[in-house]
C-alpha cells in the first residue's frame, strides 16, 4: 500500500496508546443508532447503538443467531434495519444501494467467482470503479503482493487451497481500498495452526493499510487476538462492548463471564455491600466469600463471584485466608501449556483450577480423589449481579 | 485419497454406454450410409447394390465396387438442396434464440422462486409430455387459423378488424418449434441456475456492481454450461424437424426434413434420402463437436 497521508505513528494495539472511545472528543466513524432488525415476529436485532471509531478493529462476538451477522449485513446493506439509522462518517448510510457503499465485505464462504481467476477476481471491483488499465494491473498486483500470491495469478479459485482462497478473498476486499472492510467469520474455514498464522497477518496488516475493520464470529479466541474491542451479543442486543482485557477480566454479566475463557461461577445472596467489598453467602460453603466492591451490589439480592482458574491455588492444607473452599480433585485435564484441575466440595458445588507446567520434570503430586483447599484472593475475583 | 477400484466393474460401466451407442447410433447410420453410397433402382428394396452375406467376401467386394458418389454429387448440384440446409439452419437457430429468450426468464423464477414451490413448478414444465407431441401440434393449428382461438380474441376485444393469417406461415413454424421445445431449454437452464450461489450476487454489489451488471457478468455467465446445453438440445432436434413444418408451415417453408421425408416417400429415392440424412448428420455433428470441445477448455 502507498503510505496514507494521516500515518501517523502506529497506534500500539491493545495498548493505551489507542483508545479513541475513551476520548469524549473522538468522532464515532461507524454508529449504529437504535437499530431493530425483525424477521417476521423474530427480532435479529433489538434496538442496538454502538459507535465504532476509525482505524479500529473491532470485533462483534456471539453465538450463532445472536444477530451479529445481521447486524453486518445490514452495514454493507444487504438487509435493511426495520427501525434506526447507520451512519458512516456521520451520514446516514441508508438508501445507499451496497454497491455505492464504500465499505467491502470478506464473505464466510469467500465467494470467489469460480470463472475468473484469482487475477480477475480482485479487479472484478477496481474494473467497476472505471480505473484506467494500468491503474488496475498496478493495484492488483499490489494486492498479490500484499497477500503472498503473486505466483498464483492465473489459477482459478478451484485450484487454490483453503487458505490460498482466503487470501485471494481478502486482497479483493481490499482492492478497492474501502474505509471499513467486513470481516465474516473470516477464519472459520482454516484448520487451526493456519488459523493462528492468518491472525497475526490480519493484525499487520490492518496496522499497514490503516482500515477500520469489523470482523464476526464466534470464536472468543480469535476476537481476543484481533480486536481492539469487543462486542457481546446476545439475542440482537449488546451485553458489554470493552477491550479484550477488560472483557476477560471485569466481565459485566455472567453471560459474558462465561462466553469468553474458562470460569467458575458461584451463585449466592450478597450479605454485606461497601466501599471496602462484597460478601457473599454461597449455599453449600462454609463462610461467605469475600469479592471486591461493586456499584451494584445490595444487601439481600442474588448475586455471583466470577473467578478464572488461573487466579485459584490449589493447596493440601486448610488455608487460614479468605475465599478457601475446601473439596476433592475430581478432574485432570492436562492442556500441555497449564493443567486444568476441577474440584468438587462435598455440597457438589465445582470450581475450576488450572496449574502451570513450566517445570515439566517436575510431576504434579495432584491425583484424582485428592482432598485439597482451593483458595482466590478477593481482588482476583469479580462481583456480578446478573 | 480414493482407494483403488476393482477395475473389471469401472470397465463395465464404462463398456454400457458405448454399447448403446454403437447399437443405436452407430449400427443405424452405418446402414443409412450404405444406402447413401447406392443408386436408386425400382425393386425390393428399391437401391442397389444390396450386401447379402450369402455369397461370401466376393460378393461383398463385388457390391463394395458398385457404390457410387452420384448422390452427393447430385445434392451439391440442386441448389434446392442447399437452400433447403441453409432455411433449416436459419429456422432453427431463430427459434433457438428465441426459445432462449423465453426460457431463460421461466428457468430464473424457477430457480429463485420458494424451494417447497420448485418441484411443482418442474412438474408444470415436464407435464406437455403426458401428451403426445403430434396432438399437440395438431392443437395449435386450432389456435393459429383464420378462426382459431387467437382471431377470434383479437378480434372480440377490437384489436384487429381482419383474421390475421399466422397458420402455414414461417411465424406458425417458429412459434411450434419454440412452444414443442420450450422445456428442453427451461431444464438445463433450470439446473444452472438452481445451484448458484446466490451468495455470488452479494459479492459482486459489494465490489461496485449495480443489479443489472451483476447478472450479466455472474449469473448469465455462470448460466453458460446451462444454456449452450439448452441451445443444443433445441437447435439439434428443430433443425430436421418435420412434423411443425409440415404441420404449421406453409408451401415456402422450406426444412430439409420436409425435404428428406419427400425423397424417402413420395420419390421413393432411398439412396438420395439418406445422402440427404448423412449431409445432416456432418452439417450438425462437426460444427457442434469442435464448439463443445472449444467450451469445455474455456470452462
Amino acid at each position: 500500500m502507498d503510505a496514507p497521508a494521516e500515518k501517523a505513528p502506529s497506534p500500539a494495539r491493545n495498548g493505551r496508546t489507542f483508545a479513541p472511545w475513551d476520548d469524549p472528543a473522538a468522532k464515532p466513524f461507524i454508529s449504529f443508532d437504535g437499530i431493530t432488525k425483525s424477521f417476521g415476529p423474530v427480532k435479529a436485532v433489538d434496538n442496538l447503538s454502538l459507535d465504532i471509531f476509525p482505524r479500529e478493529f473491532f470485533a462483534l462476538l456471539g453465538p450463532s443467531g445472536c444477530g451479529k451477522t445481521t447486524l453486518m449485513r445490514m452495514l454493507a446493506g444487504f438487509d435493511t434495519p426495520s427501525a434506526g439509522d447507520i451512519r458512516l462518517g456521520g451520514e446516514s448510510l441508508l438508501g445507499v444501494p451496497p454497491h455505492k457503499r464504500p465499505i467491502n465485505m470478506m464473505f464466510q464462504s469467500y465467494a470467489l467467482f469460480p470463472h475468473l481467476s484469482v487475477w480477475d477476481n480482485i479487479a472484478f471491483g477496481l474494473r467497476r470503479d472505471g480505473l484506467p488499465r494500468a491503474k488496475v494491473a498496478a493495484r492488483v498486483d499490489e494486492m498479490l503482493t500484499l497477500v503472498q500470491l503473486t505466483g498464483e495469478a492465473r489459477r482459478k479459485p478451484h485450484q487454490l487451497s483453503g487458505g490460498q482462497r482466503q487470501r485471494v478473498a481478502l486482497a479483493r476486499s481490499l482492492a478497492k481500498r474501502p474505509k471499513v472492510l467486513l470481516l465474516d467469520e473470516p477464519l472459520a474455514a482454516l484448520d487451526k495452526k493456519l488459523r493462528g498464522e492468518t491472525q497475526f497477518e490480519l493484525m499487520t496488516l490492518q496496522e499497514r493499510v490503516g482500515i477500520t475493520f469489523l470482523i464476526v464470529t464466534h470464536d472468543q479466541e480469535e476476537a481476543m487476538v484481533l480486536a481492539d474491542r469487543i462486542a457481546i451479543m446476545r439475542a440482537g442486543q449488546i451485553e458489554q462492548v470493552a477491550t479484550p482485557e477488560a472483557i476477560y477480566e471485569r466481565p459485566n454479566s455472567r453471560y459474558v463471564a462465561d462466553f469468553v475463557g474458562d470460569v467458575t461461577i458461584l451463585s449466592g445472596t450478597v450479605t454485606i455491600a461497601g466501599p471496602d467489598g462484597v460478601c457473599l453467602a454461597v449455599p453449600g460453603l462454609a463462610t461467605p466469600l469475600t469479592l471486591p466492591p461493586h456499584p451494584d451490589a445490595r444487601v439481600g439480592a442474588p448475586g455471583h463471584c466470577a473467578v478464572r482458574p488461573e487466579n485459584v491455588t490449589l493447596s493440601a492444607a486448610p488455608s487460614p485466608a479468605e475465599n478457601a473452599i475446601p473439596g476433592e480433585v475430581f478432574d485432570i485435564a492436562y492442556m500441555g501449556d497449564y493443567t486444568l484441575v476441577r474440584i468438587k466440595t462435598p455440597s457438589g458445588l465445582t470450581v475450576s483450577a488450572s496449574r502451570s507446567n513450566r517445570r515439566r520434570t517436575e510431576r504434579d503430586p495432584l491425583t484424582w480423589h485428592d482432598a485439597v483447599v482451593a483458595h482466590f484472593a478477593p481482588a482476583d475475583a469479580v462481583f456480578l449481579a446478573r | 485419497m480414493r482407494a483403488p477400484r476393482p477395475p473389471r466393474r469401472g470397465l463395465l460401466a464404462a463398456a454400457l454406454p458405448y454399447a448403446w451407442l454403437l447399437i443405436f447410433f452407430l449400427a443405424p447410420f452405418l446402414i443409412v450410409l450404405k444406402i447413401s453410397f447406392s443408386e436408386a433402382v425400382i425393386a425390393q428394396p428399391p437401391y442397389s447394390p444390396t450386401l447379402s452375406l450369402g455369397e461370401g467376401w466376393s460378393g461383398l467386394l463385388a457390391a463394395f465396387a458398385e457404390f457410387t458418389t452420384f448422390n452427393y454429387e447430385f445434392l451439391g448440384e440442386d441448389a434446392l438442396y442447399i437452400r433447403a440446409y441453409l432455411s433449416s439452419l436459419q429456422i432453427a437457430a431463430t427459434a433457438t434464440l428465441i426459445t432462449l429468450l423465453v426460457g431463460y426468464p421461466i428457468a430464473y423464477a424457477m430457480s429463485r422462486a420458494p424451494r417447497a414451490w420448485r418441484p411443482l413448478l418442474l412438474a408444470a414444465v415436464i407435464l406437455p409430455f403426458w401428451t403426445s407431441f403430434l396432438i399437440r401440434v395438431y392443437a395449435w393449428i386450432g389456435i393459429l387459423k383464420r378462426d382459431g382461438l387467437i382471431n377470434e380474441a383479437l378480434l372480440s376485444v377490437g384489436l384487429i378488424a381482419e383474421p390475421l393469417t399466422i397458420l402455414n406461415t414461417n411465424t406458425a413454424v417458429y412459434i411450434g418449434i419454440v412452444y414443442a421445445y420450450l422445456p428442453f431449454m427451461i431444464l438445463p437452464l433450470y439446473a444452472a441456475l438452481e445451484r448458484q450461489d446466490s451468495e455470488l450476487l452479494e459479492a459482486a454489489a459489494d465490489l461496485g456492481s449495480p443489479p443489472l451488471h451483476a447478472f450479466f457478468a455472474i449469473t448469465v455467465r455462470l448460466s453458460l454450461p446451462g444454456i449452450i446445453a439448452g441451445c443444443l438440445l433445441t437447435f439439434i432436434p428443430a433443425v430436421g424437424e418435420f412434423v411443425i413444418p409440415s404441420l404449421l408451415g406453409g408451401s415456402d417453408t422450406l426444412m430439409i426434413g420436409q425435404t428428406l421425408w419427400n425423397e424417402f416417400f413420395l420419390n421413393r429415392d432411398w439412396p438420395l434420402a439418406s445422402a440427404v440424412a448423412v449431409l445432416l448428420v456432418l452439417v450438425l455433428v462437426v460444427p457442434i463437436t469442435l464448439f463443445q470441445r472449444a467450451q469445455g477448455r474455456a470452462l
